[in-house]
């Protein structure tokens, strides 16, 4: 990994009875696109705001460039945030809000000109510079409050929910066009959001929270093909998960058998579980025999299939009632609801899911 | 537009409107009668304003009673702005935020008492100084609730963001904060002022020997209701609709911030 930006180790911090961080630990790379990723109470934003200076550790301590920001108050720290809300200052124009973090500086006039102009051309609101922002749509309020923050030229640019005030369509876009924008501008972006969706978009590297805890960090790729527990294995995209038992070199489902499997270290005898995504899960006619390297094959039955576009969707059920979902491309078959089929689990395909710390 | 035209409803509301403003237009009229006696038209005359404009006893009540006001309001903007700030973000005290709210609410001969012998105990002197202090109770509960409805609706993140873009805590206040609930102060302002201006009883209690401008129109109306306290009157009524068409149109929206037709978001 390259250089790292921020560093934080152990930070704790509780209000009143929550506790918000219980003991996170990460580091976060120059030129990194990386997300704070969880439900909402998960510490998340406590994490952003504690590297804005905007809220104090109770325990830990956060370094940027490798020297400890300590107690230094946000205007002391070369760091950024986008706000939520946005919180443009709505008696300004657009112009004097992204001009605001630079006339704090003391900077000569022209110079103050130019990196508002060229920022405003950065995010495309030249047009809007006069405008105040009771004027403009969300989308255009978001992009003012991006540039506002990214004209400091910060070492760090936090951004907390940053898409989460637009609607459907325009989070979509803006989610490719933030990753444009950072690849532009090659600052270094931390954002905090609940949509997993967005994350896996978005960034680099992912940390996925939960209870003021760290469970993994991990490229999109690795958190979704290699989850760490079962909670990130069911709150990123959809993961079939079967409740097995660890034994001494793998996991034993009932009644369908055992194989063996890097078990994370699960006791023997204590419970396990494993997962497997829709789309690495095989259906078979009923008569089929299971192609090489199946871990497990039990009979099911289509319970509903749904075609959509790219993808069909089937949902089978197997004797013992457990349900299964199965992703296929368009090309494969449409089994019909009710029909009987087999359900193979690749071995390769499955990842043990231990109950995690949280 | 359509509406069926409805001759009692109509009549009822020009009672109903006669009854609210005919006493006042009355008032206006007659402070223009060339008369002495307040109550027989006689004719057109600027009279009773040129002696109201000579009676130096009215004229220095009215410049006690401004003094007084400037002074309370200032104060209590000053003391009101602070407590709201600290109600609003420093305490979640329901006692604490009720307690700002009941000088609204004892009546004024209470409050009149109760300062008269307050000061008697400290051995202030009555006079303008212990009117402004009176004015300033209640004023600034007044400005407190005004500028806290102001403050509820401010989004803290814009003073973070402030913070966050390098300046300090005191600019943040100053270019931040403050113009954003300016129109609350600016409201209080206006408020306070206006009560200050025609405050009567408290006044009364606590004045001594100072004669305020209701003070003083009190005790010319002992002497019977003359044309020239219909011309003081007018002359006030003049006074406080300017206040509220000023305090209208700083309080209004601006007109470039909405949007026109055609150049609305995208």
């Amino acid at each position: 990994m390259s250089h790292a930006v921020i560093a934080i180790e152990g930070a704790r911090k509780r209000f009143g009875e929550t506790i918000a961080l219980d003991g996170v630990s990460l580091e976060i790379a120059e030129g990194e696109f990386f997300a704070l990723l969880g439900p909402s109470g998960c510490g998340k934003t406590t994490l952003l705001r504690a590297i804005g200076g905007f809220a104090g550790l109770d325990q830990g301590r956060i370094l940027l460039d490798g020297a400890d920001l300590g107690r230094s108050r946000p205007y002391e720290r070369p760091v950024n945030m986008m706000f939520q809300s946005y919180a443009l200052f709505p008696h300004m124009r657009v112009r004097d809000n992204v001009a605001y973090g630079l006339r704090a500086e003391r900077l000569p006039r022209d110079e103050i000109d130019a990196r508002v102009d060229e920022v405003l051309g950065v995010v495309g609101l030249h047009d809007l510079a006069d405008r105040r922002p009771g004027q403009l749509s969300g989308g255009q309020r978001q992009r003012v409050a991006l540039a506002r923050a990214i004209v400091k030229r910060p070492r760090v640019l936090l951004l907390d929910e940053p898409l989460a005030a637009l609607d459907r369509q325009l989070r979509q876009e803006m989610q490719i066009e933030l990753k444009r924008l950072q690849h532009e501008v090659g600052l270094t972006f931390v954002v905090v959001t609940h949509d997993q969706e967005e994350a896996m978009t978005m960034a680099d590297r992912i940390a996925v929270m939960r209870s003021g805890r760290i469970l993994q960090v991990a490229t999109p790729r690795d958190l979704y093909r290699h989850p760490a527990d079962r909670f990130v294995a069911s709150f990123i995209g959809t993961m079939n998960i079967l409740d097995g038992v660890a034994t001494a070199d793998g996991v034993r489902l009932d009644p369908v058998g055992e194989v063996r499997l890097e078990a994370f270290g699960a006791a023997p005898g204590a419970p396990l579980a494993v997962g497997i995504r829709p789309d690495d899960v095989i259906l078979l006619d009923a008569d089929a025999p299971p192609p090489p390297g199946t871990a497990f094959a039990f009979p099911a039955q289509v319970e509903t299939t749904v075609f959509a576009g790219s993808q069909i969707h089937t949902l089978v059920r197997d004797t013992q009632g457990r349900a299964f979902a199965a992703t296929a491309g368009a090309g494969g078959e449409q089994r019909r609801e009710g029909s009987a089929c087999v359900v193979a689990l690749p071995l390769a395909a499955l990842v043990a899911l231990p109950e995690g710390s949280a | 537009m359509g509406e069926p035209r409805r001759p009692l409803l109509a009549a009822y509301m020009g009672a109903l409107f006669a009854f609210l403003y005919l006493p006042i237009a009355i008032l206006v009229v007659l402070s223009f009668n060339d008369s002495k006696l307040a109550t027989v038209w006689r004719g057109f005359s600027l009279r009773w304003y040129e002696e109201l404009f000579r009676d130096t006893e009215v004229l220095l009540s009215i410049r006690t009673t401004l003094v007084i006001a400037i002074a309370a309001t200032l104060l209590s903007i000053l003391f009101g702005t602070l407590l709201a700030f600290g109600i609003e973000r420093h305490t979640r005290s329901p006692a604490l935020e009720n307690g700002i709210y009941l000088p609204l609410l004892i009546p004024d001969v209470v409050t009149g008492i109760g300062l008269l012998s307050f000061f008697a105990t400290i051995s202030l002197p009555l006079g303008t100084t212990t009117v402004i202090i009176a004015h300033s109770v209640w004023g600034t509960a007044f400005a407190a609730a005004i500028v806290r409805t102001r403050l509820r609706g401010f989004d803290r993140s814009v003073e973070e963001a402030s913070l966050d873009l390098g300046v300090r805590e005191v600019p943040t206040f100053l270019r931040i904060t403050l113009p954003a609930i300016s129109p609350g102060i600016i409201a209080a302002a206006l408020v306070v002022f206006t009560l200050s201006i025609d405050e009567f009883i408290i006044a009364y209690f606590t004045a001594g020997q100072t004669v305020t401008f209701p003070i003083q129109v009190y005790s010319m109306i002992r002497f019977g209701v003359t044309p020239e306290i219909n011309a003081v009157a007018t002359v006030m009524l003049l006074f406080s609709m300017a206040l509220i068409v000023g305090a209208y149109l700083i309080a209004r929206p601006r007109g470039p911030r909405a949007a026109r037709p055609g150049e609305g978001p995208a």
